[in-house]
């Protein structure tokens, strides 16, 4: 009797469990009707293509030199403490040495509100070249943004009092960066998910005006590479954490192109 | 054909696919998660517990290390209402910190200062600043935060909530939220309601769709991300007089490899291949 019940428990666990693989199985089917596939492979840490740690961000930021001195232009100088006076009151706390090494990073909801081609967000949208990259301290030392200078090709979208066209330089600014003190230790300041744009690289670049002359801040940005897209932002989002911006990873650069092209079309329609 | 099984092979087959059946059967319950947090009086209990969302990837976080003592500084310009509202919530999760929870053995105690502690204390201690202001970065968002790490772990935070999230019961939510990314939580955007403390507000400044302390949830994401290493308390004896012994924390420590299941798409009936998702699939 009681091996009667043990195979009768048997036979029921059994019957559950071909129950349920079936199941996988037909939805496994009706999946492999559309012309996707999906495949999935167990691989070792060092066999898979890494999303860049927190270290590895924080290593590519542009670097101030906490005891660099002004400059002696007083109309560059001028320009600079404008700029600079926008990044003040950061913190309770003033950027300056300390015995250890510091990194300090923001969690702010920076890209709520933005979708994957922020065009609406962005006054100036631009496949452009990174020529160079600085970090400045803020006004008062409680803050730190990082500079881009941005050679310009292609020109998505215009903005009639900036007027750019290929081959115009324009800088582009963000928060955060590195700092180095005298004594050698560097400091580094970064917002999570969002990374810096590196010297040398092309980007599809997403920028709002934040200064009369040709300044804007860099509300986000794709990079061009070996025909295929890689989000700035976003690719290291962890814990359930989705940035918009993932949707294009891995896209083929001109089919991306043109989709930008496009919402920047339907936005100036939109506008009119 | 003979259809006969001997006792030994039924418990065999049994002890094969009894787990299966069990995980089959209780797996909806095993990810259910409950909020376990204690609401600041006469605040309403959180959003009814929900599914975790499934767990991405998790790599090393800086978090507050192990059995830290932090010191919370409040913004005096809070009410007593408010201020005992964000204690608690600071005291969810050191409730949390245990080994049934996320094994941080964190503590806080709290001063109410309008001069702020260091954010880059001495070494070996601990500060966090909660502000009632805006954030300086957005003053449109509810709460705000920057977390200060040495290298190895958190040394400070500094919180700001937003001057028009007022409710106690709000303002506790908030401050639960922000405490969480000091554990090396980042935002919940797709967790459901009641199943992290990591989720957004959706109704304003003074939403109440969060939690007062880290949900089941959250705990075991604290343990992947801050990897604080499962303790277990050792009686030593001093001796000599029979004099009681003190208790120790030892720290279990293994070596192993990290696997990945990797998730690859193909959008040209598998020509070309994209990866889409990897989550950890063990060590060993």
């Amino acid at each position: 009797m009681a091996i009667h019940k043990r195979a009768a428990l048997l036979l029921l666990s059994v019957s559950v469990t071909l129950g349920s693989t079936t199941l996988m199985a037909l939805q496994g089917q009706n999946k492999s009707k559309e012309k996707k596939k999906t495949a999935m492979v167990l691989r070792r840490q060092d066999q898979t293509e890494q999303t860049p740690s927190e270290q590895e961000v924080a290593d590519q930021l542009p670097v101030a030199d906490a005891a660099a001195p002004e400059s002696t232009d007083p109309d560059k100088r001028a320009k600079r403490e404008k700029k600079n006076k926008r990044y003040d009151n950061q913190s309770s706390r003033r950027i300056e040495d300390a015995p250890y090494p510091v990194n300090v990073t923001w969690s702010t909801h920076w890209w709520q509100g933005l979708s994957a081609i922020p065009v609406t967000q962005s006054d100036i949208v631009l496949v452009g070249e990174i020529t160079d990259a600085r970090a400045y301290l803020s006004g008062d030392r409680t803050g730190i943004y990082s500079e881009f200078t941005v050679s310009a090709g292609e020109i998505l979208k215009n903005d009639a009092s900036a007027s750019l066209y290929p081959g115009s330089i324009v800088t582009a600014e963000r928060f955060g960066g590195a700092v180095r003190f005298p004594s050698g230790s560097v400091q580094r300041y970064t917002t999570r998910n969002q990374r810096m744009p590196l010297v040398g690289r092309q980007y599809v670049l997403f920028l709002k005006r934040i200064g009369t002359e040709q300044e804007f801040s860099l509300v986000t940005a794709y990079e061009l590479r070996s025909g295929r897209v890689v989000p700035l932002d976003g690719a290291n989002t962890e814990n359930g954490e989705k940035l918009p911006f993932d949707d294009y990873k891995g896209a083929d650069s001109s089919v991306f192109l043109n989709t930008v092209r496009d919402a920047v079309a339907q936005n100036s329609s939109e506008r009119r | 054909m003979n259809l006969s099984f001997s006792r030994r092979s039924l418990k065999s087959l049994a002890l094969l696919l009894g787990p299966g059946l069990l995980i089959i059967i209780f797996a909806p319950l095993m990810f259910r998660v409950g909020a376990q947090s204690t609401p600041p009086t006469d605040c309403p209990p959180p959003s009814p517990a929900a599914q975790c969302a499934t767990p991405a990837s998790q790599t090393k976080k800086q978090a507050w290390p192990q059995g830290a003592n932090i010191t919370v500084n409040i913004d005096p310009t809070y009410n007593t209402e408010q201020r005992n509202a964000i204690v608690q919530s600071f005291q969810n999760w050191q409730t949390a910190g245990g080994s049934a929870g996320n094994n941080s053995g964190v503590r806080f105690s709290f001063t109410y200062n309008s001069t702020p502690p260091s954010m880059t204390p001495p070494a070996g201690t601990y500060n966090v600043q909660v502000w009632n202001r805006d954030s300086p970065r957005d003053s449109g968002y509810g709460g705000d935060n920057a977390v200060a790490n040495n290298g190895t772990n958190a040394i400070s935070q500094e919180i700001w909530i937003n001057t028009k999230t007022t409710d106690p019961c709000a303002l506790a939510q908030t401050a639960a939220h922000e405490i969480g990314h000091g554990f090396g939580l980042g935002d919940c955007s797709d967790c459901a309601d009641g199943s992290s403390v990591m989720v957004e507000g959706n109704d304003g400044y003074n939403s109440l769709n969060g939690t007062y302390g880290p949900t089941t949830c959250d705990n075991n994401t604290v343990k992947s991300v801050a990897q604080y290493p499962a303790t277990k308390t050792v009686s030593t004896s001093s001796g000599g007089g029979g004099t009681k012994g003190s208790n120790i924390q030892t720290f279990d420590y293994y070596e192993c490899t990290t696997y990945y299941w990797v998730l690859y798409n193909s959008w040209d009936d598998g020509r070309t291949w994209q990866e889409v998702d990897r989550w950890e699939a063990g060590c060993w």
